[in-house]
């Protein structure tokens, strides 16, 4: 059986691969130092097109009667009020472009025009090197240090001073937690309850937030913050789970760099937090599959953010409770309770490993 | 040319989903094809592996542990076809419903003639109608063009003109689709699949084919009465498969290893649904639903006529989409009075996050059923929508999926399912609780005995048959009698109320007559009944008569309806 896996680990290399959604520019090069909010690539995209029909505005019989009439190549640039297509002689009849662009193509008495672009541009989201250019289409950085990734985030992107704002794993962030000294920090907490909290904090401003669980019901109001919402553990109330509470203390008042992109289809994309730090002595277990002795985190109720290490992983399927046969382990929790966990319910955690997204 | 049954293949199936793989031995036993046993193991397509053959090979060896089965050679490579020494597997098929919703791109002529039936194409594979144009769209052809290529479609949907019909303005939209894909970027450009007239394909091709690969099928409206995308949605799903295939890196080391191109699970189900359904009472159609990960088919078919179509929402992957799509109050009507709702949203939303996680607790349990109740629901309101029900009802309804095979008990999925689907009439309902189904589908073309004879098999359980009363009548009063004569000869009488729900036990493998007297203000099936009688074979929940009212009206107190639920429960022995 394999699991998933969760990095919440204090030492690791990290590989990124940052790359444009379509063919542009890269601006980096190769070994080049970069820092989380340099421009690394762009790219233009067109977001408007006109279709002049020259046979339709002229009146025209044919295609190739408008096809001897236009003026224009394709590629051409072309400028506000330009001739596109003329009858010529004393009453001359004009076809104009409609706007300034560039013509992409002339067929059948048609002249497709690119009238807007939009400019894309790539930011590096992290601290590092260039290891590697993808022509045409963005960079790897390298880095390393201290990384907590997430599951759930709003898409954002931050970077500032790691302000850890509760006494445990379970500490629900209030307002009156805010002050001057929040202001253009990553505040983190165990949860989060009240709606008004993320207004505040947007008022400050800061430069983001690191929960571990949050109530699903708060999710518009946190997608709407102009930065970036990461939770660790998911929807709930529950807190954070300990491992990443130990990482958040340890690291408290450093600088922290917050992706909270995240992808919810297979694509594996998880949003994460990481404190730039150098690494001493990185572990490398290249284990996939579930064995004894690996440390979970147990990401659904009645347990959701609990962690443990795998003592046996039980032959065949487990009946559960609830009536459902499941492939099951038993995980000695941090309690030393014993609980019997679905496989599908837990993953690894601080499975450090240099990887590339 | 397949041999004699006595002589038989031995045929691996695999049926790889977007969580699960399962590896299925089919063999001949007693002159007959059977269902010898599966293994199921996790999709490794993407984290901690990102590698889909580790989860195949993880299958098949499952599966070699479980029935003894050799099918490696010393070197550890899957052997087909089987050597004379009796390892390997002479025939290898593959079903597959493990890739993201393709995003199609449609254009037809007339709104409600063309575009409506390339929207039905569409609809038989695993998609998304990220943007459809038809002649009479209102937005300029610049914003046509903009939109579309916002929309960023990954393959185009075509058609337009019958058979003696429209020429030029088929030429017209074939213009406006080069213009459109001229403008992508070369290695994005969406392959076109053109579906209209055939005196105009030629054209068509040299219009397109300059700035990408176009294929033509059967002209899916020949003429303005008649439609047909059942032969197209198989060239369809070749194309969908070249295109989802090609996408999975080492893909190709078992897709030339097949005896068939690999399959969607949609194009499957619906072969199998499009045969039941010529075997079938042809009045009556059969339905075959997989509630899968990451989307749900539901494939409806009566005699040999077929609708597929694939949802976008699903009970792993496809589950947020179903949420976001659904009123919440949609799902807590079927909670009972001990779940805290806003506990409930938070384990919804959660499973978002960790698609495959399993409920661990009854109220757990019960609040992720009562969100596949509405799905079926939604399913079954969306089916009817686009003219897909059946109107004599189903005579069989088939269930796949994890999500509607496998709870805690008989009764408690039964109960489920009739809550979700809440059929009419008199059926069948029966469990696929090895997923086989797809890989039946995927075997047909090229062994047909195969299904033929494991859907004659015990390889799937028969839940229960059902006989769904409707009437006006107030709660309390009598719809029906029944009377049940079994095998031994015995008999049993039952007045069955309004509102209720009623249960007479018959065995798996037993059969009984069903007689029923039904009060002129209710009616069963006026179809059906023609001499009221009726054979059941029994089942693991037996017969099952549902009183309870078409369609199911829930009462608005949350104690009341608590109630209700509990004594439906007990009724079914569901927990």
């Amino acid at each position: 059986m394999y699991t998933t896996y969760t990095q919440i680990t204090p030492s690791i290399h990290l590989r990124r691969s940052r790359t444009l959604p379509v063919s542009g520019t890269v601006l980096v090069r190769l070994g080049q130092k970069v820092a989380a909010d340099d421009v690394i690539a762009e790219a233009t995209v067109a977001t408007h097109h006109e279709m002049v029909d020259v046979v339709r505005l002229l009146g025209l019989s044919g295609t190739k009667a408008a096809e001897d009439l236009i003026t224009r190549k394709s590629g051409e640039v072309l400028s506000e009020h330009d001739i596109i297509a003329e009858t010529g002689g004393m009453f001359s009849r004009i076809v104009r472009t409609p706007a300034p662009g560039k013509i992409i193509s002339i067929r059948n008495g048609q002249v497709l025009i690119e009238t807007e672009t939009r400019k894309i541009e790539l930011v590096a989201h992290y601290s590092g090197v260039i290891s590697e250019v993808i022509a045409n289409r963005g960079a790897v950085i390298e880095t390393s240090g201290s990384l907590i990734q997430g599951a759930w985030g709003n898409g954002k992107f931050g970077e500032g001073r790691l302000i850890l704002q509760a006494e445990n794993a379970e500490a629900s962030l209030s307002s009156t937690k805010f002050d001057i000294t929040s202001r253009g920090g990553i505040i983190a907490a165990g949860t989060l309850l009240e709606e008004k909290v993320f207004d505040i904090a947007a008022a400050l401003p800061i430069n983001g937030l690191i929960l571990g669980s949050m109530p699903v019901s708060l999710v518009e109001k946190a997608l709407a913050q102009p930065y970036p919402v990461l939770l660790i553990d998911g929807f709930g109330k529950s807190g954070t789970n300990h491992a990443a509470f130990k990482y958040l203390s340890m690291y408290n008042s450093h600088e922290i760099t917050v992706n909270a992109e995240f992808d919810s289809d297979a694509s594996g994309i998880k949003p994460e937090a990481l404190i730039s730090a150098s690494v001493e002595n990185e572990s490398s277990r290249d284990q996939k599959r579930v064995t004894a002795g690996q440390v979970v985190r147990i990401h659904t109720a009645p347990f959701l953010g609990q962690m443990g290490t795998i003592e046996k992983v039980l032959p065949g399927l487990t009946l559960l409770p609830n009536g459902l046969r499941v492939s099951a382990v038993t995980v000695v929790m941090e309690n030393n309770e014993r609980k019997t966990v679905p496989v599908d319910n837990l993953d690894m955690i601080g499975f450090a490993q240099s990887n590339l997204s | 040319m397949s041999p004699s049954t006595q002589d038989g293949f031995s045929v691996l199936a695999l049926d790889i989903g977007t969580v699960h793989t399962r590896a299925l031995l089919f063999e001949v036993v007693e002159e007959s094809y059977r269902f010898i046993a599966s293994s199921v193991t996790q999709t490794t397509l993407s984290e901690p592996v990102n590698d889909i053959v580790f989860g195949i090979l993880d299958a098949i060896h499952e599966l070699q542990g479980i029935t003894g089965h050799i099918f490696f050679d010393s070197m550890n490579n899957l052997v087909v076809p089987s050597q004379v020494d009796g390892i390997g597997v002479d025939r290898l098929y593959v079903a597959y419903s493990i890739c993201k919703p393709l995003r199609i791109a449609t254009f037809g002529l007339i709104e409600d003639v063309s575009q409506l039936s390339i929207n039905k194409l569409a609809a038989t594979i695993p998609g998304r109608i990220v943007e459809s144009i038809g002649l009479n769209d209102p937005r300029t052809v610049q914003q046509q063009i903009d939109n579309v290529l916002a929309a960023q479609p990954e393959l185009v949907l075509f058609a337009g003109g019958t058979d003696r019909g429209a020429t030029r303005s088929v030429k017209k939209m074939a213009n406006l689709i080069s213009a459109v894909i001229q403008l992508m970027p070369q290695n994005a450009r969406p392959p076109v699949l053109f579906a209209g007239n055939r005196a105009v394909s030629r054209e068509v091709k040299e219009i397109l084919s300059a700035y990408t690969r176009v294929n033509e099928t059967v002209n899916i409206r020949p003429d303005m009465d008649h439609e047909d995308v059942t032969l197209a949605s198989d060239d369809l799903a070749r194309i969908y498969t070249d295109i989802q295939i090609g996408k999975i890196e080492s893909s190709q080391q078992i897709s030339t290893a097949t005896n068939d191109t690999p399959c969607p699970a949609s194009t499957a189900i619906g072969r199998i649904a499009s045969f039941l359904s010529k075997v079938n009472d042809p009045e009556k159609g059969v339905l075959a639903i997989d509630l899968g990960s990451a989307s749900t088919i539901a494939a409806s078919a009566q005699a040999g006529e077929l609708s597929v179509n694939v949802f976008p929402f699903g009970s792993g992957f496809g589950f947020e989409r179903f949420l976001r799509d659904t009123r919440f109050n949609e799902i807590s009507q079927w909670f009972s009075s001990n779940i805290d709702p806003e506990e409930a949203r938070n384990q919804l939303w959660q499973k978002t996050l960790f698609p495959a996680s399993i409920p661990m607790t009854f109220d757990a349990l019960e609040v992720e059923q009562a969100a596949y109740r509405q799905m079926l629901r939604t399913l079954m309101r969306e089916l009817s929508a686009r003219g897909a029900i059946c109107p004599n009802g189903y005579e069989t309804i088939i269930c796949s999926g994890a999500a509607l095979t496998k709870a805690s008990s008989a009764g408690q999925l039964l109960l489920m399912l009739l809550d979700g689907l809440q059929p009419h009439g008199i059926s069948n309902i029966i469990l696929d609780s090895y997923s086989i189904l797809s890989t039946l589908g995927v075997i047909s073309r090229t062994l047909p005995i195969l299904p033929i004879q494991v859907l004659e098999s015990s390889a799937f359980a028969n839940l229960a048959t059902v006989v769904s009363v409707d009437s006006n009548l107030r709660v309390g009063s009598p719809v029906l009698k029944a009377v049940i004569e079994y095998k031994n000869g015995k008999s049993t009488e039952i007045t069955v109320k309004q509102g209720s729900l009623v249960v007479v036990p018959i065995r798996t493998g037993d059969t009984a007559q069903l007689e029923l007297q039904v009060n002129r203000n209710a009616r069963v099936d006026a179809n059906e009944l023609d001499d009221n009688r009726y054979k059941i074979n029994g089942g693991l929940c037996g017969l099952v008569i549902d009183a309870r009212g078409r369609p199911l009206r829930l009462p608005s107190n949350a104690s009341v309806r608590s109630e209700l639920f509990a004594r439906w429960k007990a009724t079914l022995k569901s927990k």
